[in-house]
């Protein structure tokens, strides 16, 4: 892996130090026993953990186990996409908590970017995982111990290698989410990250306007889709369905892992890509959930590698565009989740901040309608079982987890064994985005 | 020697008038200054240390005046550069800069066809709508300064060719995708006269459409500028050329155009700076299928890849200084200054 992991050791050790320092002035006694015992102590007083003086209030959502409200504590500040710093939920956070929660929105290719500028000033970057690689040095792992709410409900897709959507070729989602240690221990001890909500990425097309099959991604290269097809202007996702699509389809039969191809695997991609290129497939390349819904809205594109999400606001807005969940060839599963700036003064405030993430529900209820999902389902269950927003006479959590209408949804459970391998930051990242530069400006 | 703070002090300064308190409150403008000396030169001859203190306090003040401008190109233009320079010769791990130096980045960009297919690409954009929009904006501004009369429909005219500026870049280039596109008013009207039969996608997203874009987003730096050059020409000297046998067409091109280049290089220096570094309308116009050298910085940058896109950043300053070069061989632009 091109994680940084020797340099995330370092940074967990000078975190550690100064967290015990820190909690040892202001807790006293008490903390420093719960760090001393923070093994065996239980969740509550492990690392950094919650010190003596905690005010709890009762903070709404599900009860005993909520994070305690402490005026202590925080603000923190993070970045996300705008579905997670949706004011519903951040409004929502600082209820329960009692802290501010500074959250800044920004699009998938800037957040990058501006996370590597900034991340001494922010307390936690809610990322897709795919990106972590890329930011490790500027990351600190997080203990297990210190979000609770990591616990028995998470699904085994988080905590148990083998389960249906695990892959053996790359190790992911397991592999991205925890540290190379606590994998090779099988402790699962500690996180790069901590995932809050998760996804299968595939393609979309127009309802009578695209030719070819549409049950694959070879839509997209179809001819008659000459000049109508676009993709993501972004290497790692786009790269990894391509090989998604030549695996599936027996074009071509990859060495690594698809979300981490080797150099050869990467020139049968992009001699794939570009001979399509030469050839005028693409109208566009598209960079943004809000140019690619205006995009299917004014039925400029037919066919490409949407999001689910935008299908969706597309359709809102009169298109007739459909998301295939399950292509032939399969789907390109993504994590989205919490990482805590190496640099935080807040380590305490941002691990309650992603333990409510998980543990209220709330997050994982709005994610949900617009078709994620949460590693706690058991949360959001109460919450979607209770409404009806998405189609008459079901209610969200049939429609969205249990597959109601399979048709048009399937249930997790279904979705699970068709992940062709997950997002990740690729060993040869620099390769990948040298040459899919070079792909879009041949 | 008195230091520069202390050459305006009045133990310094040759007896004088009732103007010189007044002079003392105004140390700020070096026009007094000089406006002061020459009468006081004139009237009685000064010292050698007068003389000395009277240059120094010019000195003082040059520096005053240039002192904020300094500031600013120093830090928002010489260490941005500086440092853009610098990370071409790293490289990055995890997310950070290493701290050893290297030439990679460099190697690399040079030796790749792609580069020089992008360096082209660049100057062949620029060049093509460069010459457009110089060919517009000198009939518009010509049109604007000898056929419209009245100062107050000039101004008109020009305000109305400013107008779009009031608006933000961005919205100015997405505005053209209504326009243009599929469902657009180009289409419905073309479909809605029978001329052509189905909505066609050639109007957005490929190159031609991006230049005609860009032509209409930086015509305006050049007539602005040309209109103003033409009016700094006396009407005598073009009846001068006409009384002297010149045929309007021959008194343009020998009198008028030569007096007025300089507006034309200077409006049209303006726009290829802006044209160089236009990664928006390439993208939401011209569809990011085909992008210039600003708009692969831009990709570069966004997939966290810093000294790649720090390389091919710096080979766009080189390609702007060297256009600039050659503004100048056409017209000397300090003249202007």
């Amino acid at each position: 892996m091109a994680l940084d992991f020797e340099k995330m050791a370092q940074i967990r050790a000078a975190a550690d130090r100064a967290c015990t320092r820190r909690s040892f002035l202001t807790g006293g006694l008490k903390v420093a026993a719960g760090v001393a015992l923070g093994g065996v102590a239980g969740a509550g007083l492990a690392g950094c953990g919650s010190d003596g003086t905690a005010t709890t209030t009762s903070a709404g959502g599900s009860g005993a186990t909520q994070a305690g409200a402490d005026a202590t504590l925080g603000p923190i500040s993070e970045i996300g996409l705008s579905l997670t710093e949706d004011p519903r939920i951040l409004t929502a956070a600082e209820e329960a908590l009692g802290f501010k929660v500074n959250g800044r929105a920004d699009g998938l290719g800037n957040q990058l970017t501006f996370w590597l500028q900034n991340y001494k000033q922010f307390d936690i970057n809610q990322v897709n995982f795919s990106q972590n690689g890329a930011l490790a040095a500027t990351l600190r792992p997080i203990a297990v111990a210190d979000i609770p709410a990591w616990n028995d409900q998470v699904i085994d897709l988080f905590r148990t290698p083998g389960v249906p959507g695990y892959s053996d070729k790359s190790g992911w989602p397991i592999a991205g989410t925890y540290t190379s240690q606590a994998v090779q221990s099988e402790k699962y001890d500690e996180f790069i990250g901590v995932p809050t909500w998760f996804g299968f990425d595939a393609f979309g097309y127009v309802v009578d306007k695209t030719a070819g099959d549409v049950t694959s991604y070879g839509a997209i290269f179809d001819p008659g889709n000459k000049g109508k097809s676009t993709l993501l202007n972004e290497p790692i996702t786009s790269v990894m369905k391509i090989a998604t699509y030549l695996q599936g389809t027996n074009q071509y039969s990859f060495t690594g892992a698809l979300n981490n191809l080797t150099p050869e695997d990467l020139d049968i991609c992009f001699q794939f890509l570009g001979e399509h290129k030469a050839k005028g497939q693409f109208r566009l390349f598209w960079s943004d959930f809000g140019q690619l819904v205006g995009l299917l809205t004014a039925g400029e594109i037919v066919v490409g590698d949407f999001w689910a999400s935008a299908c969706a606001a597309a359709n809102k807005a009169g298109a007739n565009v459909r998301f295939v969940n399950d292509p032939a060839e399969g789907s390109n599963g993504w994590i989205q989740g919490a990482t805590i700036s190496a640099e935080t003064k807040n380590y305490e405030a941002a691990t309650k901040f992603i333990n409510w993430y998980l543990e209220s529900g709330i997050p994982g209820s709005i994610l949900g309608v617009q078709g994620y999902y949460s590693p706690r389902p058991d949360t959001c269950k109460p919450i979607l079982e209770a409404q009806s927003t998405t189609v008459d006479g079901i209610n969200d959590w049939d429609y969205w987890y249990q597959g109601a209408k399979p048709e048009e949804r399937p249930s997790l459970d279904e979705r699970l064994p068709h992940v062709a391998d997950w997002q990740s930051y690729p060993d040869e990242y620099e390769r990948y985005a040298g040459l899919w530069t070079q792909f879009v400006a041949s | 020697m008195p230091a520069f703070g202390l050459s305006s002090s009045p133990a310094n300064r040759p007896a004088a008038g009732p103007n010189r308190g007044k002079q003392m409150d105004d140390q700020t403008t070096a026009g007094h200054n000089q406006v002061d000396a020459l009468p006081r030169a004139v009237d009685r001859p000064m010292s050698g240390i007068q003389e000395r203190a009277a240059k120094q306090r010019r000195e003082w003040h040059h520096v005053l005046l240039l002192t904020p401008a300094v500031l600013w190109v120093l830090f928002a233009v010489l260490v941005p550069v500086a440092m853009i320079v610098w990370v071409s010769f790293r490289r990055m791990k995890g997310g950070l800069l290493e701290p050893a130096l290297t030439i990679e980045n460099w190697t690399t960009a040079l030796s790749q066809g792609i580069t020089w297919t992008l360096v082209f690409r660049t100057l062949w954009t620029t060049g093509v709508v460069l010459v457009i929009v110089a060919a517009l904006g000198l009939t518009a501004g010509y049109f604007l300064s000898r056929f419209v009369k009245k100062p107050r429909t000039q101004a008109l005219l020009l305000m109305l060719a400013i107008l779009p500026f009031w608006t933000s870049y961005i919205i100015r280039i997405v505005t053209w995708q209504p326009l243009l596109g599929e469902r657009g008013v180009l289409n419905w009207t073309l479909v809605r006269l029978g001329i052509i039969n189905e909505p066609s996608s050639a109007f957005l997203f490929n190159q031609g459409v991006m230049m005609f874009a860009m032509v209409s987003l930086y015509v305006v730096f050049v007539i602005g500028p040309v209109y103003w050059a033409f009016g700094t020409i006396s009407p005598d000297v073009v009846a001068a050329a006409r009384s002297l046998g010149a045929t309007p067409w021959k008194a343009f091109w020998t009198v008028e155009l030569p007096l007025a280049k300089g507006g034309l290089v200077a409006g049209s220096f303006f726009a290829a700076i802006f044209l160089f570094g236009d990664y928006a309308t390439e993208r939401l116009i011209g569809g990011g299928t085909h992008p210039a050298l600003a708009g692969t910085v831009k990709a570069y940058a966004g997939y966290g890849q810093w000294p790649a896109a720090s390389a091919l950043g710096v080979l766009l300053i080189v390609m702007v200084f060297l256009v600039l070069g050659l503004f100048m061989k056409f017209h000397n632009l300090r003249r202007e200054l």
